[in-house]
């Protein structure tokens, strides 16, 4: 090798280095992708699944409490209710839901002072209820738990269908 | 002429591909924890509020009333009978079947509370407060529905 070819031949190495390292990250790159989205599969969102698992609990403690009620008296039917907060928030204005006025120890809402945890829990929920006339003399009550996630309104809802016999019967109308 | 220090292409494929399987074998082992309530380890307290809201779900199918003690309840059916009493004890929720034989339902307990109403003495309500309070709360109620039957 004479002396004037290695300025030369050193130039060629240095290229072809940088092109293998731009070849590497670009490879490295790709091959992220599929290792990113395999993690997020097998990983679920705690946070997300904690919301939507609260707001099923809620639902259900609403359903469960129309069926106490209808124990209690068969004739009683939900009544419609708008999105209304689960617990006493000087920030709503809407009263809180009937299903959520006495759950605390001492008979009465959630609030900031009586419960703090359970308060900052529930203070993002809502509750509605929907209710429809079927045929067949069917009742239907549809609960909807709804909370606010990046700037969406995400629903929870259940549904119960309640037999209006006893309705009839006593001639009584929704409560 | 000799290379050193440089990984080769197939080198470069060869790493990527590792990457690749090492991953998959993480996250196979992430979502089968993630599916096993029982790991200890297993931190997504959901699973272990499942247990309890089937447990107690099953419970008061059958039970018509609730006796209530600070720190525990008792589920009995139509006929006085005990079907199921659950107790927070040393910062675990148990559950003792009729035969007194006990498990425990979740670990990490910080405090508990169980309530009837007033109005409604067939509605039990309970809280269950983690130790960990980054975890949710588990707020929810119970129809006792042994009272009648049509409510099933």
């Amino acid at each position: 090798m004479s002396p004037k070819n290695r300025p030369v031949r050193s130039q060629v190495r240095s290229g072809t280095s940088l092109m293998e390292l731009l070849l590497a990250l670009a490879v490295l790159s790709a091959a992220m992708y599929p290792v990113v989205f395999i993690f997020r599969i097998g990983n679920p969102p705690r946070q997300t699944n904690q919301q939507e698992y609260t707001a099923t609990l809620l639902a259900h403690h609403v359903i469960e409490t129309i069926v106490a009620r209808r124990a209690v008296n068969p004739s009683y039917l939900p009544a419609m209710s708008e999105a209304e907060p689960v617990v006493e928030s000087a920030e709503h204005v809407e009263p809180v839901s009937q299903y959520f006025r006495n759950i605390s120890p001492d008979n009465n809402s959630i609030t900031e002072i009586n419960d703090p945890q359970l308060f900052w829990t529930l203070k993002p929920y809502k509750c509605q209820i929907d209710t429809y006339y079927l045929d067949g003399n069917l009742f239907k009550a549809i609960v909807y738990i709804t909370y606010q996630r990046e700037g969406r309104t995400m629903k929870v809802f259940f549904e119960r269908l309640l037999p209006q016999k006893a309705l009839e019967i006593n001639g009584e109308g929704e409560e | 002429m000799k290379r050193r220090g440089e990984l080769s292409f197939e080198g470069i494929l060869g790493v990527a591909f590792i990457s690749l399987i090492l991953a998959t074998i993480l996250a196979v082992a992430q979502f089968y924890k993630a599916r096993n309530p029982s790991d200890p380890e297993n931190h997504d307290i959901t699973a272990s509020y499942n247990i309890i809201l089937t447990a107690i779900r099953e419970d008061a199918q059958i039970a018509a009333v609730a006796e209530i003690a600070s720190d525990s309840f008792a589920l009995y059916n139509s006929q006085s009978d005990l079907i199921s009493r659950y107790a927070f004890i040393g910062g675990n929720l148990h559950r003792f079947d009729k035969n007194e034989k006990g498990e425990i339902l979740l670990k990490g307990v910080e405090s508990v509370f169980f309530k009837t109403g007033e109005d409604l003495p067939n509605l039990l309500t309970v809280k269950i407060m983690p130790t960990d309070r980054m975890d949710i709360p588990f707020f929810t109620s119970f129809a006792l529905r042994g009272i009648n039957h049509d409510l099933n």
